[in-house]
């Protein structure tokens, strides 16, 4: 009650955090409702008004295909959201449960664990996603898994560094002292104070994975057209760069909006969530 | 600091292995017979069992690991089907342009972005914070391959300034090489610019609230001097662990940048192999980007070990 | 002009929080001679660091702001001079300069002690850089660092707690300040090493003729070495006078409350502590009214207002900020010092430890090649029996934590018995435990590290009753929780609170009620004490001994305060790296302590009373614990003892029997 509004009066207490809550909201909105947020059919194409720059039927103008670039990003929004909220949840389920074997486990556990995920990390990430996408395929919730996994990693370290900390404090020591089983320890009193710290770094995450789709996506290794993707729109639109910046150029403002807000919004909420900020003592 | 650093090597190497390992299975863990995948299906059934067995497919899963593990350290990469070479000599050739590209950019983040960071973190609360923050903020959003186009189209197709693509080694020409480089290495390094400027900020911001600080203040040394003399290394100290990954991050990046300015480096080598399912260059081309990461996390290493007393002495 | 060396009048500091304004110092007026030595007194939070900060402009602005006030030091307002300004620099360090209480973080760990010193004498003294060099290698030398040619040129962990308190000391002396502020600087010290480094501070400063002004939450230390003392409580200096005047006639009713709830050495155990009730006032909600009104048994109508009570002067040097004079508050009701609850100990031992051993491997190289063992505990015998309190005293790495944890199976023992109430639980499998976990339990040191942040303060408190399932039904274990939160002194409408909302004091009785609640029969308190305000203590020490007489409880009293485990225990047994050096009956371990090493510790720890500290013997010792890596052999203790022989560094003595006080040393009897 009290800590639930304490907790929201941290979050909005910088107004930056608020607006880009409002932003991903209407991301969110346009992501939900594209047909009618959108102004067109995003796959209708129209081959006798191609690369058409703004105008008053299409407000960001036409694509190589005379497609109307804004409801193309409009419905370009799905895939980042699903992408994004998705990947995020699979990796930091998985990073959850891998960091909290190896950092409750310790031994041969924590050494094949921490070993696998260094190795993993020291593949360039998007090279790492490209292997992946030659195993998994290019279907959406293929490309969700892909990324989900390449960042599997960087989760699975970070929560065991988590797990290594809070496994020496006395709360947990006195739990066993009480005579809870390791199972009972480790789910009622280690996780629940790891997973804070993990609830900001997903958070954080999801600009960065819908970055690195729309990379992927640029690279002609993301969803299979015609899908609308915003980093595929950025690649086409290059080749006709210069008849037609606005196709080009207005998909990457759409990334840089949300990512951007994510990535606010997270700060935010790390301020508002971070133990050493609040009142503890 | 011996004890840190040989415990160190020993990891590398068994994450280099796992690596190796992980590498080779792509082969088999792809569905579809792997040279149907790479040579396409209307290929004659003998010249399918000749390259099989030229690949070595047909021995046991243990025993090509080794050949080819064998094969790799003395610098046999095998043959691509896709790019009519040897692997070696491929990467010999392609690696190249993207290391020049890498170091350059992994320089320029790394020294502008500890510079952004400690000026933001001295700074705290003045307009130049404030600026660089928010600016910072905006590098870590913007995808790499939009501000390529973004580059392209200002200073290529409106101001006609800088060459659109293409890559040229400084030594045969030097103008025309910086010309070309000046906007890949901008945007491979924008992000680590931002992602530094952001760590060691709060690094620098640890480090101001340390016990330390407050002693050497009660000594009545000059604000600047203890900003130079006892708080920049010590928050650097944790930041050079997150170097060695830079040149890693600008590397994956090269594979949009060569793509972007249409560079023949070795991203866009990784890219077409895996599009043209060339495995024996993947494999490969794989292992040898880890083998790179590897090394400098390594060379990093033995820099925190130095940097740090703590360590040193151990 | 004013004639003290430095002058302080009337400071007040504020820091502009989120939530609002903390007054931190309200009014703080003292001062300080030329080579003298005074203490500032107070509990945490009661504004002490605060003050002395605030002369040398150190705490952070914003959000801290020096409201009003003036402090004259040589004849100068230094509360004038901006936080970054020329002058204010010149004094720190070279006018005024600190040491502060954590060794371990307050020199910079990447640079040599050497050039941390230098750059200070260069500064102020304005010398090169060799002479700088020669000068730090006298002031090591001086400080007591041996070998200091080299060791000038070692990194800050290359040293000990201690060694590097030294180093903070040569520092703060090396550009001849006026004044030397040590702000508990011996706190995070074990308490041999905290009475060499007072020592070494008392002759350093009477050599050089440097006034030292002491800030510390213990008044035993400050009884020993102050000549003058303030009493700071909420931000307010409360009580000024002569160490004499302070411990003989105090005259404010936080003064005396203090003197009446520490436990001290030289004490009547058959009293309970007078505790002083109730808390600390929340900085941020202060009023402007006697800052210790909710606490004052003395309290009556008129000091209900918002004003701070004028001094009343006894001396040229006492005043005590309160309404009432000494003599009116002495006329008053004294608080009864209760008759100690009376308890029987039984004849069956609860627990005996028989040759408990625990040793961690050393390992070398990449292959984990054991070289060696770390001793951290080396056949302890030991044997409490039913309703006794047994107090262990030790310094750090005596081992007596690793004791705590061995006996609970937390981790498994090397060699040795444990048996508890019969039987040898050692090797006990982890699932036939369950009996064991609920009738031994724990109390932790630090009440803020050992209660779950993510529970309730009843799921906390009633977690055992789950597991060990206690309660019949829902009501039945409701029931239960409202009862252990009554016997610990709480109100069990608390319940749904979360741990953060309690005080220190009260998040121990918290870890109380929880470890009580699968009613135990033997408890191990690790400390219970050491991390509260002093005012706090006597409150846990009282509620401790009264839930043992109510319950017929067990305790493992440990600690390194020998004053606290002497007023709880009934028999006490001192550890030294690994290994009991004696066991004996409380009274007669103080009377006659055999252990050349308990001597020494008994000697470290001051009595707060001027008086009988200035009459009193003491047996010194040199060095500090070793590392329990380089464990010495023979007696452990031979290489920092007065009275070693060749036999000592060769073998190991045992522990023998003198009519029930056993003591481990060759030479019993001959010194």
């Amino acid at each position: 009650m009290s800590d639930t509004k304490r907790f929201f009066k941290a979050l909005f207490k910088r107004k930056i955090v608020a607006v880009a809550l409002v932003v991903i909201i209407f991301f969110l909105l346009c992501a939900v409702a594209s047909p009618l947020i959108a102004t067109h059919d995003p796959y209708e194409q129209d081959l006798f008004n191609i690369l058409k720059g703004p105008s008053a039927e299409h407000w960001l103008g036409t694509d190589n295909l005379g497609r109307d670039v804004y409801s193309r990003i409009i419905y370009g929004s799905r895939i980042a959201f699903t992408v994004g909220i998705f990947a995020v949840i699979i990796s930091g389920v998985l990073g959850t449960a891998l960091g909290l074997a190896a950092g409750y486990f310790g031994g041969w556990v924590d050494s094949v664990i921490s070993r696998l995920v260094e190795a993993m990390m020291a593949i360039p990430p998007i090279v790492l996603a490209l292997a992946l996408v030659a195993i998994f395929g290019r279907s959406l919730p293929m490309l969700t898994v892909v990324m989900g996994v390449s960042s599997v990693p960087a989760f699975a370290r970070m929560m065991r560094g988590q797990v290594l900390t809070v496994r020496d404090l006395d709360y947990v020591a006195a739990s066993r002292i009480r005579g809870n089983s390791n199972f009972v320890t480790m789910v009622k009193h280690i996780l629940p104070n790891c997973l804070s710290p993990m609830i900001i770094v997903m958070t954080q995450s999801i600009g960065g994975t819908i970055l690195a789709e729309a990379g992927l996506s640029f690279l002609g290794a993301g969803v299979l057209p015609p899908a609308a993707s915003w980093g595929a729109m950025v690649s086409d639109g290059y080749t006709h760069l210069s008849r037609c910046p606005s196709f080009a150029l207005s998909p990457g403002v759409a990334v840089i909006l949300l990512v951007l807000a994510f990535n606010i919004f997270g700060d935010g909420l790390r301020d508002a969530l971070d133990p050493r900020l609040r009142g503890s003592r | 600091m011996g004890r840190f650093l040989l415990k160190r090597f020993f990891q590398t190497i068994l994450i280099l292995i796992i690596i190796s390992i992980l590498a080779f299975s792509l082969i088999h863990i792809i569905p579809g017979d792997p040279v149907y995948a790479m040579l396409g299906t209307d290929i004659s059934p003998e010249y399918h069992d000749q390259v099989y067995h030229s690949m070595g497919l047909d021995l046991p899963l243990v025993k090509q690991y080794f050949r080819w593990v064998g094969n790799f350290v003395q610098g046999q990469m095998g043959y691509s089907y896709h790019f009519k070479e040897d692997v070696s000599t491929l990467v010999a050739r392609r690696l190249p342009p993207t290391l020049i590209l890498g170091i350059l950019s992994a320089v320029v983040s790394v020294i502008l972005g500890l510079l952004f960071g400690i000026i933001t973190a001295v700074r705290r609360g003045k307009p130049i914070d404030s600026v660089l923050t928010v600016l910072a903020n905006i590098g870590i959003a913007t995808p790499i391959f939009w501000l390529a186009v973004l580059l392209v189209f200002v200073f290529s197709l409106r101001l006609k300034l800088l060459p659109s693509w293409g890559f040229t080694f400084p030594w045969v020409d030097f103008g025309r090489s910086m010309k070309q480089m000046v906007m890949p290495v901008l945007c491979m390094s924008v992000g680590g610019i931002a992602s530094y400027t952001r760590q060691t900020r709060s690094s620098m911001l640890e480090v101001i609230g340390q016990d330390y600080i407050r002693t050497a203040r009660s000594k009545g040394l000059k604000e600047s001097q203890i900003i130079k003399k006892h708080a920049v290394k010590n928050a650097l100290i944790p930041i050079l662990t997150l170097i060695g990954l830079t040149l890693r991050n600008s590397i994956g990046g090269s594979a949009i940048i060569e793509r972007a300015f249409n560079i023949s480096g070795m991203g866009s080598v990784m890219v077409e192999a895996l599009s043209a399912r060339d495995y024996v260059a993947l494999q490969s081309g794989i292992v040898f980007l880890a083998l790179i990461t590897c090394v400098c996390n390594l060379l990093v290493d033995i820099a925190y070990a130095y940097a740090d007393p703590r360590i040193r002495l151990e | 002009m004013s004639e003290h060396l430095l002058d302080v009048k009337h400071l007040q500091t504020v820091f502009h929080m989120g939530d609002g304004l903390v007054r931190a110092v309200d009014d703080a007026t003292f001062h300080v001679d030329e080579g003298e030595i005074i203490g500032i007194v107070g509990e945490s939070g009661s504004g002490k660091s605060v003050t002395m900060m605030s002369i040398l402009k150190l705490i952070a602005m914003p959000p801290g702001e020096i409201v009003g006030g003036e402090a004259i030091f040589q004849g100068r307002d230094i509360l004038k001079y901006g936080p970054t300004s020329e002058e204010i620099r010149e004094i720190r360090g070279g006018g005024i300069s600190m040491i502060f209480q954590e060794p371990m973080t307050s020199l910079n760990p990447v640079l040599t002690v050497g050039q941390q010193i230098m750059e200070s004498i260069m500064l102020h003294l304005k010398m090169n850089k060799a002479d700088a060099r020669k000068r730090t290698i006298e002031l090591l030398g001086q400080v007591g660092i041996p070998d200091a040619e080299s060791r000038i040129d070692y990194y800050p962990t290359q040293f000990s707690g201690g060694m590097r308190q030294r180093v903070m000391i040569a520092m703060a002396m090396s550009c001849d300040p006026k004044i030397l502020i040590a702000d508990e600087a011996t706190t995070a010290l074990d308490v041999t090493t905290q009475e060499q480094i007072l020592e070494l501070l008392r002759d350093i400063v009477k050599k050089t003729n440097t006034a030292l002004i002491i800030i510390t939450h213990n008044l035993s230390i400050i009884a020993r070495y102050a000549e003058r003392i303030y009493v700071m409580y909420a931000g307010n200096i409360v009580e000024r006078g002569t160490s004499e005047e302070l411990f003989v006639t105090p005259a404010h009713p936080y003064t005396m409350g203090l003197l009446r709830a520490i436990p001290r050495l030289d004490s009547d155990k058959s009293r309970r502590l007078v505790s002083i009730d109730g808390t600390p006032p929340n900085p941020a909600k202060k009023t402007g009214r006697c800052p210790f009104y909710e606490r004052c048994i003395y309290k009556e109508e008129r000091c209900d207002i918002n004003e701070l009570p004028e001094y009343i002067e006894y001396s040229e040097t006492q005043a005590s900020a309160c309404r009432f004079r000494r003599e009116e508050l002495l006329a008053k009701a004294p608080p009864e010092a209760k008759e100690a609850n009376r308890r029987s100990i039984g004849k069956e031992p609860v627990l005996q430890l028989k040759g408990l051993s625990k040793y961690y491997p050393v390992t070398q190289g990449i292959a984990r090649r054991k070289v060696g063992d770390v001793k951290a505990l080396d056949d302890v015998d030991l044997t409490i029996y039913q309703g006794e309190t047994v107090g262990l005293v030790g310094e750090s790495g005596c081992g007596k934590t690793t004791l705590a944890k061995t006996v609970l199976r937390l981790h498994p023992a090397t060699g040795g018995e444990i048996i508890f109430r019969g039987e040898d639980i050692t090797n006990l499998p982890e699932r036939k435990l369950n009996s064991i976990r609920r009738d031994v339990q724990f109390i932790f040191q630090d009440p803020y590290g050992s209660l779950d942040p993510r529970q309730t303060a009843g799921s906390v408190v009633g977690e055992a009753i789950k597991t060990h399932k206690l309660a019949k039904d829902k009501a039945d274990y409701e029931r239960r929780i409202d009862e252990l939160f009554r016997a610990v002194g709480l109100d069990p409408a608390l319940k749904n609170r979360a741990p953060h909302e309690f005080s220190g004091g009260q998040r121990q009785r918290l870890c109380i009620a929880a470890a009580l609640a699968s009613e135990p029969k033997f408890i191990i308190c690790d400390e219970p004490i050491s991390a509260l305000d002093v005012s706090i203590q006597a409150q846990i020490i009282n509620l401790l001994i009264d839930l043992q007489a109510e319950r017929g409880l067990t305790y493992l009293f440990i600690a390194h305060d020998l004053s606290v485990v002497r007023h709880i225990s009934d028999r006490i047994a001192v550890m030294y790296l690994g290994k009991v050096v004696e066991i004996s009956p409380w009274d007669r371990l103080y009377e006659n302590p055999m252990h050349p090493y308990t001597r020494a510790l008994l000697s470290a720890i001051p009595i707060p009373d001027p008086v009988v500290e200035k009459a009193r013997k003491r047996t010194r010792i040199e060095g500090e614990v070793p590392s329990l890596i380089n464990r010495p052999s023979g007696c452990v203790f031979h290489p920092r003892c007065p009275y070693a022989t060749e036999r000592c560094s060769k073998e190991v003595p045992p522990l023998k029997d003198y009519n029930g006080h056993e003591a481990a040393c060759f030479r019993i009897g001959e010194i």
